[in-house]
C-alpha cells in the first residue's frame, strides 16, 4: 500500500510527538439530466498531512505531492508553525493505540464503460415510462493510513458508491438513491423505477394550508434529521461548549420509548474502522428507549473529561457518522396507514439550522410530498417549507418502521412523527 | 509546466478529441483558528496539479491528477478520453461551445500586504487579542477568530490558443462569541458569520480592525439571551451587509445560473424558477432593482481577468429596472443560448471542472441615507448578518435569519430582537423592494466558500451591496 509506506516516510522524518494523515485515492463520478450525459469526471488524487506537537504547540500542514522533497518541505511547515505557535494548554496528548476492532471491505470499482452502464440501464427505464431521469454515479475509492508516535497504525482500503436518482415528468418529480461499499449491489432498473413512479405519482400538485401535520418521513429525509442530531447534540465539543440541546440531560428521558439510537460504524453498512486520528471506532449508544445516554468523543474532547476517544474524530470535531436508529415493527404501508390526516415526505431539501440549542431546523420538502387521509396517499402536493423543533418532534409519539436504509450519515428506517410544523409553500 | 499542460492537451487530440483545454493551479492556503484562548488549528495547506477537459464525438470528459510530468500528463489524456467514451456510451448530450476569442496574458492582482509576508505570531496573537476581548462573561461560551489567506497561480491553455497566466491572492478573517444560558444560546459575528474577504493584501485585514469589534459583539450576544423574542407579523424589512449579500446570493445569484435552466443541477442543487421564457421580458422586481454580475470589480472576490474556459471578465445585466434580462453562462450553455458567453466558468482548484459560477452579483444603490430610510419607516425591522438561510430546489421559497434584529417604530430604532427570521417567494419579495441606500453605504461581502456541483465546489464570490427596504414581509417565523 503506497499510502502507508509514505506515511511512515513522513513520521520517520518528523520529529517528537506526530500523527501523518495519508489518502491515496480515485474517485470518477458520471452525472446526467433529461436523460443524457452531461458530466465525466475522473480525479487521481493524493492527500497527506502531519500535525506536529512540541511541547503542547501543535503545527499542521499538507500536501497533495508524493515526492520525498515534498513531503519534507509539509513537515518542515508543520515544525515551524509548532514553534512559533503559543502553546494550546488543553492539549494533552495524541490518542494511544488499541487494536481495531473490525476491517473495512472493498470492492474494486467498476470501469468507465462498467458504471456508464448502469446508468444507462438507469435511462432505459425511465425511456420507456416517457420520464427524465437526472442524477449522478459516484464511485469513490482509495487508501487510507493514520499513523502517529504513539504507535497508533492504522490502515484501510475503502469503497464507497452512491447512485442517485431524481426522475420527472411535467411538474411531478420522484427521487431515489442507494449508498452502498459494493457497486454490485446497486440495481439501477428497480432504484430507477422507484423515482420514476414517484415521480408520475406527483404530476399536477395542490396547494395545503401550512399549519401542523403528522408525518411519515421515509429514509431519505430522515437520514438528514440524523446529521443535525449529530452535529447540535450527540458530540463531546457542542456538549462542553454549552451548545448542545443534550446538556445536562445525560440519563434523562429526551425522546418518546421507540427510540433508540446508537453510533455503530461496524453494522452501519458503510463499514469503516477507524477515525481521523486513526483510533477504532466503538459502538456508542446515543439513546436508549427515549434515555439520554452519551455522546461521541475525539481524542481532545477525551481527554478533557478523563476519558478515552470512541474514534469518531472528524478533523477536529467529534461526530457520530454511522447513526443507526433501531427498526421498529412497522411496514411503510402501516405508517403511512396510521395517518388520519397527514403528509408523506420523501426526502427534504436544503435544510439549515435555526436555532442550535432548542435544535429546530428549516427546510423544503422534494420530490415526492403527498397529502394522506384515513391512511391512503390521495394527492401530490406542492413542495412545503418547515421550521421544526427536532427535540419536541422526537419526545412525542414516534412510530419506526421496519426497512432502514443507508444514507449520507446513517442507517434508519422511515418513521412517523406528530405535529410537524409546516410554514410555508412553494409557489411562484 | 506549460509544457506539460501542452503535452496533455496533444495528446488529448492525438486520441481524437476534437477541443481539449486544461489548467495546472497550484495553491497555498493558511488558516489560522483561535478559539476560547487557544489556537485550535494552525495550518498551511499546498496544493497543486493538473485538469483537463476534452471533448471527444461530443462528449465531454474530464481528469485531474496531482502528478506533474509528461507521462502522467499522458495519462490523465488518456482518462479524460475514457471518461468521455464513457459518457458516449451511456448516451451524451452533445457538446458544443460558443466562438471565443482565445484569451492570452498574464496577469497578477495588486495587492499592498502579501498576506504570506506577515509573520505567523503576530497572527496568532492578534487573534489571540480578539479573543481575549470577547471574554466579557462566564456566559460567552465559545470564542472564535479566523484568518484565512489564499495565494492561487492558474495556468491555462486550449487546443485553439489560449495561453493564460493568472496569480490571485485573497485574505480575510472574522470573529465570533455565542452566549449561552440554559436552554437559549445566541451567535453574534463580525463582519459577517464566518468572516469577510476580499481579493487583495493584507490591508483589507487591517481595515476591519477586529477588535475593536471584538467587546461589542460580546456584549450583543449576552444582551441577545434576554432581548424579546422577533414579533411574528408583517413589517417593512430593511436588510443590508452580509444579509442583503445572502439574499442576492441565494435568489438572484444562483437562480440566474444557465445550467440550472438546463438541468445540470436537477438532481442536486435544483433548477431555477427563471427559465428561458422569462427571459427579457420577466418582473423579477420593482422598477428600483437593478441587479449586475460584475466580474470586472477589483478587490472582490469573483474578480479575474478570465474565467476558467479563458473567457474575459465582464459586467453583465441580470436585472434591469426590475426585468430579467441575462443568465451567468458559461461556453456550453452560451452556445445552447446562442450568445457569447458571460464568463463565468469557474473550477476549484485544478482538480475539478469549470461550471457556472457567480462573479461579483451586485446591488446597485438608490438615493437614500440610511438615517432617511430607517426615519422613512412606520414599522420595520433591520437586519445585518445573517445566521441562517434555506431556499427551494426552484429558488422561490426562502427563508432567512439574522444574528440580531432591530425594531422600527415610527422612524426610529427603538430595541434589539433575538432570532429575527423572515420567509418570502422570490419575485413577490422583490417586486417589494421599495427603496434603496446610496452608495457612499456600499458593503463589499466576500463570500469564500460557495457550495456547488457534484462533486462540491467551493467557490469564492462577492457581493456589493447597499441597503434596501421591503414592504409587507413575514417575519418571525420560528416557533419554539
Amino acid at each position: 500500500m503506497r499510502a502507508k509506506e509514505i506515511a511512515k516516510f513522513v513520521l520517520h522524518n518528523t520529529k517528537g510527538e506526530a500523527q501523518v494523515n495519508v489518502l491515496d485515492y480515485s474517485h470518477y463520478l458520471i452525472r446526467f439530466t433529461r436523460n443524457s450525459v452531461h458530466q465525466s469526471i475522473q480525479e487521481r488524487g493524493f492527500y497527506a498531512s502531519v500535525k506536529v506537537v512540541m511541547d503542547k504547540r501543535v503545527g499542521e500542514a499538507s500536501s497533495n505531492l508524493v515526492d520525498e522533497s515534498s513531503l519534507k518541505e509539509m513537515i518542515q511547515r508543520a515544525e515551524i508553525i509548532a514553534s512559533l505557535s503559543p502553546p494550546n494548554l488543553e492539549f494533552v496528548s495524541l490518542p494511544k493505540p488499541s487494536p481495531l476492532r473490525f476491517s473495512s471491505i472493498f470492492v474494486e470499482p467498476p470501469s468507465p464503460i462498467e458504471a456508464s452502464e448502469i446508468v444507462k440501464s438507469a435511462i432505459a427505464v425511465a425511456k420507456k415510462k416517457s420520464v427524465e431521469l437526472s442524477g449522478s454515479l459516484f464511485c469513490r475509492q482509495g487508501d487510507v493510513c493514520v499513523l502517529n508516535s504513539l504507535g497508533i497504525d492504522s490502515s484501510a482500503p475503502t469503497s464507497e458508491y452512491a447512485f442517485r436518482l431524481v426522475a420527472t415528468k411535467e411538474d411531478g418529480s420522484g427521487f431515489a438513491s442507494i449508498q452502498t461499499y459494493d457497486w454490485r449491489m446497486i440495481n439501477p432498473e428497480e432504484l430507477a423505477l422507484e423515482a420514476v413512479e414517484r415521480a408520475l405519482m406527483t404530476i399536477n400538485p395542490r396547494e395545503i394550508e401550512p399549519g401542523e401535520y403528522d408525518v411519515v418521513l421515509l429514509p431519505y429525509a430522515v437520514d438528514e434529521i440524523m446529521s443535525f442530531f449529530g452535529w447540535f447534540g450527540f458530540n463531546a465539543q457542542a456538549m462542553q461548549e454549552g451548545r448542545s440541546f443534550l446538556e445536562g440531560k445525560i440519563g434523562e428521558k429526551i425522546f418518546d420509548e421507540s427510540v433508540t439510537l446508537i453510533d455503530d460504524a461496524e453494522n452501519a453498512q458503510l463499514p469503516f474502522p477507524f477515525d481521523w486520528e486513526g483510533v477504532p471506532k466503538q459502538k456508542v449508544v446515543l439513546v436508549d428507549k427515549g434515555i439520554a445516554k452519551g455522546v461521541v468523543y475525539d481524542s481532545f474532547t477525551a481527554h478533557k473529561e478523563g476519558k478515552e476517544s470512541t474514534g469518531h474524530s472528524m478533523r477536529g470535531v467529534p461526530f457520530p457518522s454511522d447513526m443507526i436508529l433501531y427498526p421498529g415493527d412497522y411496514s411503510l404501508e402501516e405508517l403511512i396507514g396510521s395517518l388520519d390526516k397527514g403528509i408523506l415526505v420523501t426526502r427534504f431539501h436544503y435544510t439549515n439550522i435555526v436555532h442550535p440549542k432548542l435544535l429546530i431546523f428549516t427546510g423544503m420538502t422534494r420530490d415526492g410530498t403527498f397529502f394522506v387521509e384515513k391512511g391512503k396517499i390521495k394527492y401530490p402536493l406542492r413542495n412545503l417549507r418547515f421550521t421544526q423543533n427536532l427535540v419536541n418532534a422526537f419526545s412525542d409519539k414516534v412510530l419506526i418502521g421496519k426497512e432502514a436504509k443507508r444514507g449520507d450519515h446513517s442507517l434508519v428506517p422511515p418513521i412517523r412523527l406528530n405535529r410537524f410544523n409546516f410554514t410555508g409553500i412553494s409557489r411562484e | 509546466m506549460k509544457e506539460i499542460l501542452m503535452k496533455a492537451i496533444e495528446r488529448a487530440l492525438e486520441e481524437g478529441a476534437s477541443f481539449a483545454d486544461g489548467r495546472i493551479v497550484r495553491r497555498k492556503s493558511e488558516e489560522i483558528y483561535v478559539k476560547n484562548g487557544r489556537p485550535e488549528r494552525i495550518e498551511i495547506q499546498e496544493e497543486v496539479g493538473l485538469g483537463l477537459r476534452v471533448i471527444w464525438k461530443g462528449a465531454l470528459g474530464f481528469a485531474s491528477t496531482n502528478e506533474l510530468n509528461p507521462e502522467s500528463a499522458r495519462e490523465t489524456a488518456d482518462m479524460a478520453i475514457q471518461m468521455a467514451k464513457g459518457a458516449h456510451n451511456a448516451g451524451h448530450m452533445d457538446v458544443n461551445l460558443s466562438e471565443e476569442e482565445p484569451g492570452k496574458g498574464s496577469f497578477k492582482f495588486p495587492y499592498e500586504k502579501d498576506p504570506f509576508d506577515i509573520p505567523l505570531p503576530d497572527k496568532v496573537d492578534f487573534l489571540l487579542e480578539c479573543d481575549r476581548l470577547m471574554n466579557v462573561s462566564d456566559k460567552i461560551k465559545v470564542r472564535e477568530s479566523i484568518l484565512h489567506s489564499l495565494k492561487e497561480e492558474k495556468l491555462f491553455a486550449s487546443s485553439e490558443g489560449g495561453d493564460i497566466e493568472q496569480i490571485i491572492t485573497l485574505c480575510g478573517g472574522g470573529i465570533s462569541a455565542t452566549a449561552v444560558e440554559g436552554n437559549e444560546s445566541q451567535q453574534r459575528s463580525y463582519p459577517a458569520l464566518g468572516g469577510n474577504y476580499a481579493q487583495t493584501g493584507w490591508e483589507f485585514v487591517d481595515s476591519l480592525d477586529l477588535p475593536a469589534n471584538a467587546e461589542r459583539i460580546a456584549k450583543e450576544a449576552e444582551e441577545l439571551l434576554n432581548a424579546p423574542p422577533c414579533p411574528s407579523e408583517e413589517r417593512a424589512l430593511i436588510i443590508g451587509k452580509s444579509m442583503l449579500g445572502l439574499q442576492i446570493h441565494e435568489s438572484c445569484g444562483h437562480p440566474s445560473e444557465a445550467d440550472r435552466v438546463f438541468g445540470y443541477e436537477t438532481s442536486f442543487a435544483g433548477d431555477t424558477f427563471l427559465t428561458r421564457d422569462k427571459l427579457g421580458n420577466f418582473r423579477y422586481g420593482s422598477p428600483l432593482v437593478n441587479i449586475v454580475a460584475d466580474a470586472t470589480l477589483e478587490k472582490a472576490l469573483g474578480h479575474f481577468e478570465y474565467d476558467d474556459e479563458g473567457v474575459r471578465a465582464q459586467r453583465i445585466e441580470l436585472v434591469k429596472e426590475g426585468i430579467f434580462q441575462n443568465y451567468l453562462t458559461s461556453r456550453e450553455t452560451a452556445y445552447k443560448l446562442g450568445i457569447k458567453s458571460g464568463g463565468c466558468a469557474r473550477a476549484d482548484g485544478y482538480r475539478n471542472l469549470p461550471i457556472i459560477r457567480m462573479t461579483n452579483i451586485n446591488l446597485e444603490p438608490g438615493d437614500f441615507s440610511l438615517d432617511e430610510l430607517i426615519q422613512e419607516t412606520k414599522k420595520g425591522l433591520l437586519i445585518e448578518e445573517y445566521s441562517s438561510w434555506s431556499i427551494d430546489d426552484k429558488r422561490l421559497n426562502f427563508q432567512f435569519a439574522g444574528e440580531i434584529g432591530w425594531l422600527i417604530e415610527d422612524g426610529e430604532v427603538k430595541w434589539m430582537v433575538k432570532n429575527p427570521t423572515y420567509t418570502g417567494i422570490t419575485p413577490q419579495f422583490w417586486n417589494s423592494l421599495d427603496a434603496l441606500t446610496n452608495k457612499s453605504t456600499l458593503f463589499l461581502l466576500g463570500v469564500p466558500n460557495c457550495g456547488k456541483g457534484e462533486p462540491m465546489q467551493a467557490m469564492y464570490v462577492g457581493h456589493q451591496v447597499p441597503y434596501a427596504r421591503f414592504q409587507n414581509v413575514k417575519i418571525g417565523v420560528m416557533k419554539r
